[in-house]
């Protein structure tokens, strides 16, 4: 029998378990193959938890981990087929979604964290086990980068 | 803004009907002998892909251990207590298992090594399992150059550390020479900047894009003012010199906004960087609307934070600069990596 706690874990954050797999990987089918491994994860452990705050965090702190590993496997294909990617018409939205992808994988998930999910750099810092100075640092690189690859792009 | 078309193009990113329905399948056929099974899979599978010791002796072979399962990478990876590389020696120094939790005190010797390093961000842990980590240096030794961290790491689930786990920590990158300033009066006199900055750099203009590049920036207001807003353009005689390595080189008003601009010298190796507020006479700080970061072009790259005040001319004179600063000599890159038996020594 299926824990209603799984299943109503992957109703409510599903969608942002697999945009932050996305995100990482850049890779539709990578992204599923995390999605998967997360609630499995999830339903093995059923780990309690304090609030949903906590519920969330424990996801994402898993979905990033799951990605690093991912992203760090010798046998991750390097190219994605294009089917493998969303595709967007606005240029804009091109020009940034082709510098994500160029973008260094250890920004990622904080690019992710701050400007999708809203959580401040502490909060970052908790979800991730980085200080937050760590953060504060990192989303600086980040945006640096970030530039260059959009002066690049465009 | 970057924000917006990154939440607009994340929006469509969600799982598809089906593999939310495979996903609930496979939560139902689960059984708890499936990660033995992985493991026990992924062993064997060592063996024929390589002598397991000799594959987890090299760090291609021991990354590749590892990303088939953590639990067999770290089972084959040797026991290595002390490691040195660029004159620098890694020691395990004691390891201590209670619960959850395994903490490991390990020593960093050598010259440049002093009661300031820090290790950038470029420590990692691997573990049999899933973890929560942090790592901070709690001593230092000035005869030795020694200085010594704790390791601590926690089991994500709450479970206790698994016997006869190992744990590998490693560092690439050690930043020295480190001093902090938390909160230094500079010495500077902001009515003398009260009127327009007589140059600024627009970053609307491509003359100005391809001498200065914006490289980002901080605060509530950065979104709405920052990447529109114009930067002053540094002067080459600083206003100021709070600490070593970092300048004041320019301040003025820009579009209404008070502008103070910090000169960060060779910051990409050293990590210079800095927080500056203004001040008035009761102690009462007034943070800046936002704050952003550019660099020069060219071979000579030169970066600068420049930080935006709501202030009114006339009320400068009630206010001083203040500043959090943080410099360092420089860092040194290299490989340290130990591996240790996760039981108490």
């Amino acid at each position: 029998m299926l824990s209603p706690n799984t299943a109503d874990a992957v109703r409510r954050y599903g969608p942002m378990v697999y945009r932050m797999a996305y995100a990482q990987t850049r890779s539709r089918q990578d992204a599923d193959d995390i999605f998967q491994e997360v609630f499995l994860r999830y339903h093995r452990s059923a780990p309690a938890f304090a609030s949903e705050a906590h519920q969330k965090a424990w996801l994402l702190r898993v979905t990033a981990n799951c990605s690093k590993s991912l992203v760090l496997s010798p046998w991750r294909r390097r190219a994605a087929p294009l089917e493998d990617v969303y595709a967007y018409t606005d240029p804009e939205e091109s020009a940034v979604d082709a510098a994500l992808a160029r973008m260094p994988a250890k920004y990622l998930s904080v690019i992710h964290l701050f400007y999708y999910e809203g959580y401040d750099t502490e909060e970052i810092g908790r979800i991730l086990g980085r200080r937050p100075s760590t953060v504060r640092s990192q989303l600086t690189r980040a945006r640096q980068k970030l530039k260059e690859l959009l002066k690049e792009e465009i | 803004m970057f924000s917006e078309t990154y939440r607009s193009i994340n929006q469509p990113v969600a799982p598809s009907p089906a593999l939310v329905a495979e996903t609930l399948a496979r939560t139902r056929r689960y059984s708890r002998s499936l990660p033995r099974r992985v493991t026990l899979i992924a062993a064997v599978l060592a063996v024929f892909l390589a002598t397991p010791a000799l594959a987890a002796r090299t760090n291609p072979g021991y990354q590749l251990l590892y990303a088939i399962s953590p639990a067999a990478a770290q089972f084959f990876q040797p026991v290595r207590m002390r490691c040195t590389d660029s004159g620098v020696t890694m020691e395990v120094q004691s390891v201590r298992v209670e619960g959850n939790t395994a903490q490991a005190y390990v020593s960093l010797t050598g010259e440049i090594v002093d009661a300031t390093c820090d290790l950038y961000d470029s420590w990692d842990f691997h573990l049999p399992f899933d973890q929560t980590g942090t790592c901070e240096q709690v001593d230092y030794e000035a005869a030795t150059h020694t200085a010594t961290f704790l390791c601590t790491t926690q089991a994500m689930d709450g479970s206790p550390i698994p016997q006869g786990g190992k744990m590998t920590f490693s560092v690439q990158e050690i930043l020295s020479g480190k001093e902090v300033v938390e909160d230094l009066a500079v010495d500077l006199d902001l009515t003398d900047y009260a009127a327009d900055a007589a140059f600024t750099c627009d970053f609307g203009q491509p003359e100005d894009f391809d001498v200065y590049d914006r490289t980002g920036g901080s605060g509530a207001a950065y979104d709405r003012y920052g990447e529109a807003s114009p930067v002053l353009s540094p002067q080459s005689e600083p206003l100021a010199v709070p600490v070593e390595g970092i300048l004041i080189t320019a301040a003025g008003y820009a579009d209404g906004l008070f502008h103070i601009q910090a000169e960060l010298k060779n910051k990409l190796e050293t990590d210079n960087h800095c927080w500056l507020w203004l001040e008035d006479t009761a102690g009462n700080r007034l943070e800046c609307l936002y704050s952003t970061a550019f660099c020069s072009g060219g071979e000579q790259r030169q970066d600068y934070d420049e930080y935006v005040f709501d202030i009114s001319p006339s009320d400068l004179e009630n206010y001083t600069l203040h500043g959090y600063f943080c410099t360092s000599s420089g860092r040194t890159a290299g490989h340290w990596s130990v591996t240790f038996p996760l039981e108490n020594t």
